[in-house]
């Protein structure tokens, strides 16, 4: 095993013609939790897309389990990566079961293993399967919304995780909740996650290591000791949010 | 003669001129659905093409009815007299509701659905077929029923290029300046439109995934 689940090596993204990320420089080990904090357009999410190649690299390259996402197939990439978007991104029309038991599906899983699969999930995210599997999305809280796009994600065991702010539309004490549910989920299931936020508690709950973005450039990558001890402006001005 | 007793006197061609109505109907919202589905989902994809199929659908449903057939009658293959012409410029009418509710009811699916559905690794097939299409289908069946109900009234007047239907009672009436025949080719006709429009309403409902009750068979499979 490579000891680097996910590598950006000299990476530069632009938007409409403007650089919005980079250089970026930045080595994610296996089974580490790696936060990118930053303010709005900061290019936390950019960072984020270039991973499952939602977006590519206008310079340098983007690895991920050794292989530079140009060179993976888009769609076999995507499916080793786990992906929770703010609001989970849960389809409206499908069942809470439907909803988890989507990816496996798509890689032709068979029903059993599928049904399997979805109840384990269910389980380990806080939502018994006999109460929730067969509920419309509508019919959730927020948070249990945000349970589901956790088990849909984590559903055909993909080695790594994206999570782009998921806990951000949460009240805060179920966010709270959530937040240290996922820290426990992920340690137990050795996933490698590269999650966005702008909440430095976030961050601080959550991270192995923390990278700052500011316009698109890093300027800190260590761990929540070293942030809870930098002297950098930038770092103090967000320490005075805790 | 009153309308009741004309009625009566002709009830076996008023139902027979139903059922050919409802079968130029029918067969143009078929055809509308089976052109105008793929052409509103194509244009989601080619944001350039969007322009020219939305306008090229729109003036086509400005041209008045009667001058439509009008202009079919000489051509080849698509016009002469009977149902098939009648057929062609009924379907004419139906694409702009069908095309434009398809295209609307996928470009209006929440961005983060989409994403999401991106991000898992479906392809762009997939996408269709799990997501948009169920998504949108409330909004495409909400434009198949405007489109069949504007065919019900204007295939009345595919009796003028001979393709039957209840529109013959009305230029019969009209010939003969006699109310009574007009009305029941009219009364007919303005059930038919309404009895049609509850149905695909029911439908609509049927597949509405926003509905509160009965979710429990929307499996995937």
């Amino acid at each position: 095993m490579t000891a680097s689940a996910i590598g950006f090596r000299g990476v530069c993204a632009e938007r409409g013609g403007k650089r919005v990320l980079g250089p970026l420089d930045l080595e994610i080990e296996t089974g580490t939790v790696v936060v990118l904090l930053g303010r709005s357009g900061s290019g936390k999410t950019t960072t984020l897309r270039l991973v499952n190649r939602l977006l590519e690299p206008t310079d340098g390259a983007v690895h991920v389990l050794g292989t530079a996402t140009t060179r993976w197939d888009a769609v076999d990439l995507r499916r080793s990566i786990g992906y929770v978007i703010q609001d989970g991104g849960i389809f409206p029309h499908l069942s809470v079961a439907d909803n988890v038991g989507i990816v496996p599906r798509l890689v032709g899983w068979d029903d059993a293993s599928i049904a399997d699969r979805t109840s384990a999930l269910l389980e380990l995210v806080g939502l018994p399967p006999g109460q929730f599997a067969r509920r419309a999305p509508h019919e959730l809280s927020g948070g249990q919304r945000q349970r589901v796009g956790v088990a849909r994600a984590l559903a055909a065991d993909p080695p790594i995780l994206l999570c782009d702010e998921p806990f951000g539309a949460l009240d805060p004490i179920t966010r709270a909740e959530l937040q240290r549910e996922f820290r426990d989920l992920v340690e137990q299931l050795e996933k490698t996650v590269l999650f966005v936020t702008h909440d430095v508690r976030e961050a601080l709950a959550l991270a192995d290591r923390i990278v700052l973005l500011e316009g698109g450039v890093p300027t800190f990558a260590d761990s929540p000791e070293a942030f809870r001890a930098s002297d950098r402006p930038s770092i103090r001005e967000f320490r005075m949010l805790l | 003669m009153s309308v009741f007793e004309y009625a009566a006197r002709n009830a076996g061609e008023i139902a027979f001129r139903t059922v050919q109505h409802l079968g130029l109907v029918g067969a143009a919202t078929f055809i509308g659905v089976a052109i105008g589905v793929p052409l509103g989902v194509a244009i989601t994809r080619r944001p350039r093409a969007r322009v020219i199929v939305l306008g090229v659908a729109n003036v086509l449903q400005t041209v008045p009815s009667l001058a439509l057939f009008g202009f079919l009658l000489p051509l080849p293959l698509l016009g002469g007299i009977g149902a098939g012409t009648a057929v062609v410029a009924l379907v004419v009418y139906a694409l702009l509701p069908i095309v434009r509710n398809t295209f609307v009811g996928i470009t209006t699916i929440d961005p983060a659905v989409r994403d999401a559905a991106v991000g898992m690794g479906m392809t762009d097939r997939q996408i269709l077929r799990l997501v948009e299409l169920p998504l949108a289908m409330p909004v495409i069946l909400a434009g198949v029923r405007t489109a069949t109900v504007i065919g019900v009234g204007i295939a009345t007047i595919a009796a003028a290029i001979g393709a039957g239907g209840l529109g013959d009672f009305i230029f019969r009436g009209l010939a003969m300046v006699d109310n009574a025949v007009i009305l029941a080719g009219a009364v007919p006709a303005a059930a038919l439109a309404l009895v049609l429009d509850g149905v695909l309403h029911l439908i609509e409902r049927r597949v509405d995934w926003r509905r509160p009750a009965g979710r429990g068979d929307h499996a995937l499979t």
